[in-house]
Parts: structure tokens; C-alpha cells; sequence
């Protein structure tokens, strides 16, 4: 932290203390987070749900369907938090980030099972607002009844205990630490720097400090911090694929249109399914070697349930 | 209309001014749409002015406007639009009700500063013809009061919308976000309170001293004044000497010993109207004179108070001269910036910059130089907050003129913001697709200092932020595993994502340094030239998975 970001801090955290006094005696209650809980531990049908050929919405649709609706996921009154991939400032079509309509969906699904809110938020690498508003999330959001949140604010960010090889400590969106689920909802990329990024990889958008990972072997940080947090539900969004030039990408000719969505608790089945789908043997991914092998989840899918399903 | 009426329709639209310009300055939320600024500023002299030189055309007209204004009614700019002199009336009146005995005598008559007022309006334009505005920039009402603004006043408002979001947030209220502000550096901030400080000691000793000794628009207006059609006029019939008028001049212009008003000072504030008992004192057409005055005698020297205004000016120089000293300083201690946790090993190579970057659409630095203010609305209205305030970062032609700091965050593609708000033009209002073709800076990469060749671990912050593949990855030729940036020079914006992004301590591996002259860069290509060949899934539409 520059110094004069400490100084600005500190003086808005001496009023802020001040004024959370203030607001505690007039009977607000004062935010108190929690460690992370398990959380719906039941046996679900399938371990890994995999459709094609249809709308981002339908594959949803088809996915809950299989694994029983989203009740499954979600009891009445329950706060959760959508984590799609809203990192950059540019349209749907450049697939850069979640599909608006998958997001639009999940959120749906979620209130429709009586979710009391549902919070969607990422901490983007472009302008939180302008990306927002370019990928068609704040929109799908707005429509569905979720609520969006800025991931651009430190203070939102609490210090967790991660205990990995390489990150032992990170800052994680109180959201997460506070949601009774937590729904990842990645976009499957190519990525300069990771290979491919999926579900754990998805992850580095509910921390504060990503440089930390990037100059601490990043492959080893995504293992790590996968071991600590494992999302209710992990949604992979193959619908539009950036095949090269990831994670951002130039243009739509970087797009190939996949039409397929996957579903798993699991994010290193969810990962290693994702990697075979764009052509890669998931090996070749080191964060998902690494995670497999400190026992994060399992990529052998040949013997895991998989439901297929083909719209 | 009633003549008493003109101080309260004057003091109303002044406030309206006030507010409005203020909003611009310290809308964190980035709530006002550009059309608001357009409609605002409109009025404001020396942006006006600036635009009308490098292209007149009616957007660039409100300088006509104000000098038309004035030709007719007077100085109606400086008590009604200018945002400095409304200030410092508030100041003023505040200071009046405060002071330790209100009923002493508030404003007399003074003589006026003219050799020094006029001085300054030449030495501006002579600097501006050598292609510095240095002098404008520093004392232009409109800069400094937004300077001040921005500076200080925006950072209580994002701290108040900060400290609401934290409330909010305490009973699981999402909807208002927090925003992120920086502090300037010292010596900005130093050399804008210096500035904002003698104006305010000016305004409460003297009421507007400042637009009638120091201000550029005040002198060039004060000469547009002395021709007006309508003047504000004492009545030699009327007028009984009560000096009622005089003491609520705040800019000392009713000479009641010659019974004249010097309307080249007068500020067209209407104040002494309703002050009059006698309706002694009238707004009226210039020359239909009632009786001629006589000719004023040479005044009396008066010996103690310039004296204390010089040292007080002798003051104010020393601070700025401190605070340029302190700036330099803080740019040395902030090259290093201390954040921890850190990389394994600290990086060795120093980022040699030579250049500041200027914001998209400056043009060069040197066209940047000759028309910005230094105002800080592009500072304001920045998303990213990449554009920051900076005392020499162009050298002495461009104090305090900001520039792009991608230690604080970068410049989005598509983002044209700075230049839509720019009140000079300085910064120019492009099309989006034009400003992703500005080369702002242009990119390098200290292989020495990059965590891929140092750790041998995969990193890659800095293609992904790239918006044109300007950098992107090859294969480490040691480690063919591992993938190390490559540039693409062509291509490169200068906008500074993968500076900011670039995760190493304590010197970056890949920086942006700025151009002098903005050129154009290539279209992004498909395919980086030097890059991996793309992989293509495999497109599953059969009814097959490959799992």
C-alpha cells in the first residue's frame, strides 16, 4: 500500500469507526463475518452435469433439471452470492466474460427457490462500472432481481487464513464469507498466463491482491487458494469461447461459438472437463495438476458420474 | 424592475453557478452526463477562450458572450459565473459576520492596483505568445477554484459517500459504492492551498482585491468594463456623503470624495444599490450623466498597507517556493512503493522513464502544455483515477498539469472520458474508435525484472491487460514450459495496463514511457506475429463429449 493510500485509509477507517459507534448505538447491527461453514453436503445424482447445443439459459435450465432443481442449491430465505467472470470492459459477444443470460438465469433460479438476495459481484481488471455495464451483467442482474456489488473496494475485502504452499493469507470479499451459498460461475478462456481459465481460476475475482499470486507462482496460488474455498456450485460457461488471445481477447475472431455449458461441485472435475472441451489435456493446466494432487478434487471423470446431455 | 432587486437576483444565479460547477468537481459517483459540463462551463472565460483559439465555432463562443455581456452591463462574469469570486464573497460575508466588531467600517475606498493588474494581464499574454499559459494556468479564477475543488474538496466528499456506504453496508445495504481516491502529492497539494489561501485572506481583509489586482479574466474583463452601456452611478444631486454605498464595496471602487464609481473594478455585485437610502447610487446607460464630476486630484500615498500586503504576497511566494522544494522530494521517496507482501526476489533493473504520458488526445506535450490550465476536471471525472495532478511532471512549462500515473490505475480502451470533460480542449473529445489509435507512451520490458525469468514461475498480468496484444507470451526460450511477454510495438496505446498490472517489487518489469508527440498506433492484429499459433477447440456440436 503507497503511503498516501494508507494515509487516505487510515483517516476514512478513524471517522469510520467513529461513525460504525455511532450507528451501532441507534441499533444497527454491526456486521460480524463468519468463518466459512461446509455447506450443503448431500449426494447429489451426478458428479459432473455436461449439455450442449442450446441458449445459455436452456443449458441452465437442462443442468438444474438433471441435478434435481435448484432447491438442491438454494433453501428459502438464503443469501447467495453469483460469481460470474466480469473482469473486462467489452461486449457479450467478445466472450471475455460470463454470458449475461446464463447470469440472468442462475439468478432467476435462485429467487424463484426463495432466495432472500442474491448478490452478484467480480473484482474486474478494467473499471468496475464501465465492465459492469459492457458485459451485459449489470443489465441480466437488474432484471432478474440480483443485487450488484462493487468488487473494486478494499474495505470489502476480509483477511482469511488460506494456509497454502505459496499463499498462506489473502483479503476475500466479505460477500463470500458471508453468503449462506456461493455460486462460481466462470467463463471458459484461453489465458496467456495461466493456459486456461476456469472455475479456480475464476476465484482470483473474490480476492483483493492478485499480484501477489502472480509473482508467487500463480499455478501454485490458484492450487492453494482452491483448497481453502470450494464454491456450493461451480457453472462453466463454454457457451461463446475465447479460443486465443485470452483473457482478453481483440476481437470476435477470437471467438468460437461452443454452445455448452458444465456443471459440478467439484471445480477440479468441473476444470479438467473444461480442458478436454477446449482441446487440452488437462495436465497440460499445472493449477489443475496441482490442485488434483493436494487432493482439492478429482479429474479422473472416466470414473466419476457424468450426466451428458444434448439439447 | 426594482434596482434593490438586482443584489439578490445577482447573489441567486451566482450560488446556481457556484453549486453547478462545484457538482462537476466532486461527482465521485460519476453521476452528471457530459452535457451537464458542456452546459456549465459554457460561460467560464479562459477554457472559452483557449477553445475559441485553436477553433472557433459556437461551443467555443461563451468567451463572446461574457465580453458582449460586459460591453453592455458590465463585470456580470465576475459576480455571477465565475465560481472563484462567488467563493469569495462567501468568504467575505462569513469573514464579515465573524469579525471582532461588526460595526466597524467593513470596505473603504483604495486605490486601484493597475500598473501591477495589467502587468500581469501582459506578462500573461507575452508568456502566451512564447507558448507558455503558465501565468493563466496559475491564476485563472476557474483553475484555481477547481483545482481547489478537486484537491480538497472532492476527497471529503468521497470520504462522507465512503463513510454512508460503510453504514450502509453495516446493515447489509450494497447499493451505494465506496470509491477510491488518492491523495495529490504534497507539493500540488502545497502549491493549490497556498494559491486557495491568499485568496481567502485577500477576500476577508479586502473582499475582491484578488479579481482586481491579481486575476487575468478580472483585468481583461475590467477593460471591457470601463466601455459598458450601463454603469452603476452615483447621483451628484442625490448623493448626501453618507458613505453607506462604500462600505459594502467589496471591491473598494466608490470614490465618494470625487463621488465616482472606478466601474473598471466594480463587480456588477448590486450590493451598494439597496445600500443607499437616498436611491443615490443607480445602474443606468453610461452617459446620460446628471452632472459632470471633477477632476480627481492625484490620491494621497497611503504608506502602511501595501506594505503589508507586499509582505504578505512575499509570504505566499516563500510557501509555493517550499512546497515545489517538498514536491521533489515526495516524486523521489514515491518511486518505491512499499507494499507488502512481496516477490521472492526484488527486482533489480530501475525503470528508466524519460517522458511523462499525457492524456489521451494532448496531441504532444507541448500542444498539452500551451492549453491546459491545470483546472483537474479530467483528474475529477477520471473512472480509473489513472490521470493524477502532478507539480513538474512536464517540467516548469507544465506546472501542476496532470498526467497519467500507472502506479495508480491505467487508461481503459474505450474510454474517452477526459476529453469530453476537458474545458480547454487541451485534452481532446476523440471518438472512441479514433482514441484506440493514440499512442499515448509506448511500451518496455525489463526481461531482468520479470518474476517468469527471475522465479521461473508463470505469470502473464501484464498480456492480459493488454487491449491491443501490444504484449502477449512465447514461450521462455530456457524454459519452453514457461511463457515470457513479448512486444508488439506497433500496436502499443501506451496506456499503461501492463505497468500497472505488472506484479514485481520493487522495480517494474514492463513500463510505459511517454511520447512527446501522441502518434498513431496500428490497428490490433489477429494474430500476434511472433505469437503461439491459436489453438482451435474442437467445436462440440455432435452428440458426443470428449469425456
Amino acid at each position: 500500500m503507497k503511503r498516501r493510500n494508507f494515509l487516505a485509509a487510515a483517516a476514512e477507517a478513524g471517522l469510520a469507526t467513529g461513525a460504525a459507534l455511532g450507528l451501532g448505538a441507534l441499533g444497527g447491527p454491526i456486521r460480524v463475518v463468519l468463518a466459512d461453514e461446509p455447506r450443503g453436503s448431500e449426494a447429489l445424482a451426478y458428479d459432473l452435469v455436461a449439455v450442449k447445443n442450446g441458449e445459455p439459459d436452456k443449458l441452465f435450465d437442462a443442468a438444474m433439471d438433471a441435478l434435481g432443481g435448484m432447491r438442491q442449491f438454494v433453501r428459502p430465505n438464503q443469501t447467495v452470492v453469483v460469481k460470474p467472470n466480469i473482469a473486462w470492459d467489452v461486449e457479450p459477444e467478445r466472450a471475455a466474460n460470463t454470458n449475461p443470460l446464463l447470469v440472468r438465469r442462475i439468478v432467476e433460479q435462485c429467487r424463484a427457490a426463495g432466495a432472500k438476495t442474491v448478490y452478484v459481484f467480480d473484482n474486474t481488471c478494467d473499471n468496475w462500472r464501465s465492465s459492469y455495464k459492457s458485459s451485459g451483467i449489470e443489465q441480466a442482474v437488474r432484471d432478474a432481481g440480483g443485487t450488484l456489488v462493487s468488487g473494486e473496494s478494499e474495505r470489502y475485502y476480509q483477511p482469511v487464513k488460506v494456509g497454502g504452499q505459496r499463499l498462506t493469507e489473502a483479503k476475500e470479499h466479505e460477500l463470500i464469507l458471508g453468503s449462506d451459498v456461493f455460486i462460481n460461475v466462470p467463463v471458459l478462456k484461453d489465458h496467456g498466463g495461466a493456459t486456461l481459465t476456469v472455475s479456480m481460476k475464476n476465484l482470483m475475482g473474490i480476492v483483493w491482491d492478485r499480484r501477489y499470486w502472480h509473482r508467487n507462482d500463480l499455478h501454485q496460488c490458484i492450487a492453494d487458494f482452491a483448497a481453502y474455498r470450494r464454491p456450493d456450485l461451480n457453472v462453466v460457461d463454454a457457451y461463446r469461447v475465447l479460443a486465443h488471445n485470452g483473457p482478453r481477447g481483440v476481437s470476435v475472431r477470437d471467438v468460437t461459438e461452443m454452445r455448452s455449458l458444465l456443471v459440478s461441485r467439484d471445480m477440479v472435475t468441473a476444470d479438467a472437463a473444461a480442458a478436454r472441451l477446449f482441446g487440452l489435456n488437462p495436465d497440460q493446466v499445472d493449477y489443475i495438476r496441482l490442485a488434483a494432487a493436494q487432493g482439492v478434487g478429482r479429474l479422473d471423470l472416466e470414473n466419476l458420474a457424468v450426466k451428458r446431455i444434448v439439447l | 424592475m426594482q434596482q434593490h432587486r438586482l443584489k439578490p437576483l445577482r447573489a441567486l444565479v451566482s450560488l446556481v453557478f457556484l453549486a453547478l460547477t462545484t457538482a462537476l468537481f466532486v461527482d465521485v459517483q460519476g453521476l452528471l452526463p457530459t452535457g451537464f459540463r458542456d452546459l456549465v462551463l459554457y460561460l467560464q472565460v479562459v477554457p472559452s477562450l483557449l477553445r475559441f483559439l485553436e477553433g472557433p465555432a459556437w461551443a467555443a463562443a461563451g468567451i463572446l458572450v461574457v465580453l458582449g455581456t460586459t460591453l453592455l452591463f458590465g463585470r456580470v462574469y465576475c459576480s455571477s459565473v465565475c465560481p472563484l469570486g462567488t467563493l469569495q464573497d462567501l468568504i467575505s460575508w462569513v469573514g464579515g459576520r465573524w469579525r471582532r466588531n461588526p460595526k466597524a467600517v467593513r470596505y473603504r475606498y483604495a486605490k486601484p492596483h493597475s500598473r501591477l493588474h495589467f502587468g500581469l494581464l501582459l506578462a500573461t499574454l507575452v508568456g502566451a505568445f512564447g507558448g507558455s499559459w503558465l501565468l493563466l494556468g496559475l491564476l485563472d479564477p476557474f483553475s484555481l477554484y477547481g483545482r481547489s475543488a478537486a484537491l480538497l474538496l472532492q476527497p471529503a466528499v468521497a470520504t462522507g459517500n465512503n463513510l454512508a456506504a460503510r453504514g450502509l453496508e453495516s446493515w447489509g445495504i450494497y447499493g451505494l459504492a465506496p470509491v477510491t481516491w488518492h491523495w495529490a502529492g504534497a507539493g500540488v497539494l502545497a502549491a493549490t492551498a497556498a494559491l486557495l489561501l491568499l485568496v481567502v485572506v485577500l477576500a476577508t481583509r479586502h473582499g475582491r482585491l484578488f479579481c482586481n489586482s491579481l486575476c487575468p479574466v478580472g483585468a481583461l474583463l475590467a477593460l471591457a468594463s470601463r466601455l459598458s452601456l450601463f454603469k452603476i452611478r452615483i447621483d451628484q444631486g442625490q448623493c448626501n456623503t453618507c458613505a453607506r454605498c462604500s462600505v459594502v464595496c467589496k471591491a473598494e471602487c466608490i470614490d465618494l470624495k470625487h463621488k465616482r464609481v472606478d466601474f473598471g473594478r466594480c463587480v456588477a455585485c448590486f450590493d451598494c444599490i439597496p445600500a443607499c437610502p437616498e436611491s443615490g447610487i443607480r445602474y443606468g446607460i453610461a452617459w446620460a450623466r446628471t452632472a459632470e464630476p471633477p477632476t480627481p486630484p492625484p490620491p494621497p500615498p497611503s504608506p502602511r498597507r501595501p506594505e503589508r500586503r507586499r509582505r504578505l504576497l512575499i509570504g505566499v511566494a516563500l510557501a509555493w517556493t517550499a512546497g515545489l522544494g517538498l514536491s521533489g522530494l515526495k516524486v523521489r521517496a514515491g518511486a518505491v512503493p512499499a507494499e507488502a507482501p512481496r516477490n521472492l526476489r526484488p527486482s533489480r533493473v530501475p525503470v528508466p522513464k524519460a517522458q511523462a504520458v499525457a492524456p489521451p488526445g494532448a496531441g504532444s506535450n507541448a500542444r498539452f502544455n500551451a492549453t491546459c490550465t491545470a483546472c483537474y476536471l479530467c483528474v475529477s471525472a477520471c473512472p480509473t483515477r489513472v490521470i493524477q495532478p502532478a507539480l513538474l511532471a512536464y517540467g516548469a512549462k507544465g506546472l501542476l498539469q496532470p498526467h497519467l500515473d500507472f502506479g495508480v490505475g491505467f487508461c481503459t480502451y474505450s474510454c474517452v472520458r477526459c476529453g469530453e470533460v476537458c474545458p480547454t480542449g487541451a485534452i481532446r473529445h476523440l471518438a472512441v474508435e479514433a482514441k484506440k489509435r493514440v499512442r499515448m507512451g509506448q511500451v518496455h520490458f525489463i526481461e531482468d525484472n520479470c518474476v517468469v525469468v527471475t522465479d521461473r514461475t508463470a505469470c502473464g498480468a501484464c498480456a492480459e491487460h493488454c487491449p491491443t496484444r501490444a504484449v502477449f507470451m512465447v514461450p521462455y526460450r530456457e524454459d519452453p514450459q514457461l511463457r515470457v511477454p513479448e512486444l508488439d510495438i506497433e500496436v502499443c496505446v501506451g496506456c499503461g495496463a501492463c505497468e500497472h498490472a505488472c506484479p514485481v517489487w520493487p522495480h517494474k518489469a514492463i513500463y510505459v514511457d511517454g511520447e512527446a508527440e501522441q502518434g498513431l498506433a496500428q490497428p490490433p492484429r489477429e494474430r500476434s506475429p511472433e505469437g503461439p499459433a491459436p489453438r482451435v477447440p474442437v467445436p462440440n456440436v455432435g452428440t458426443d463429449f470428449p469425456f
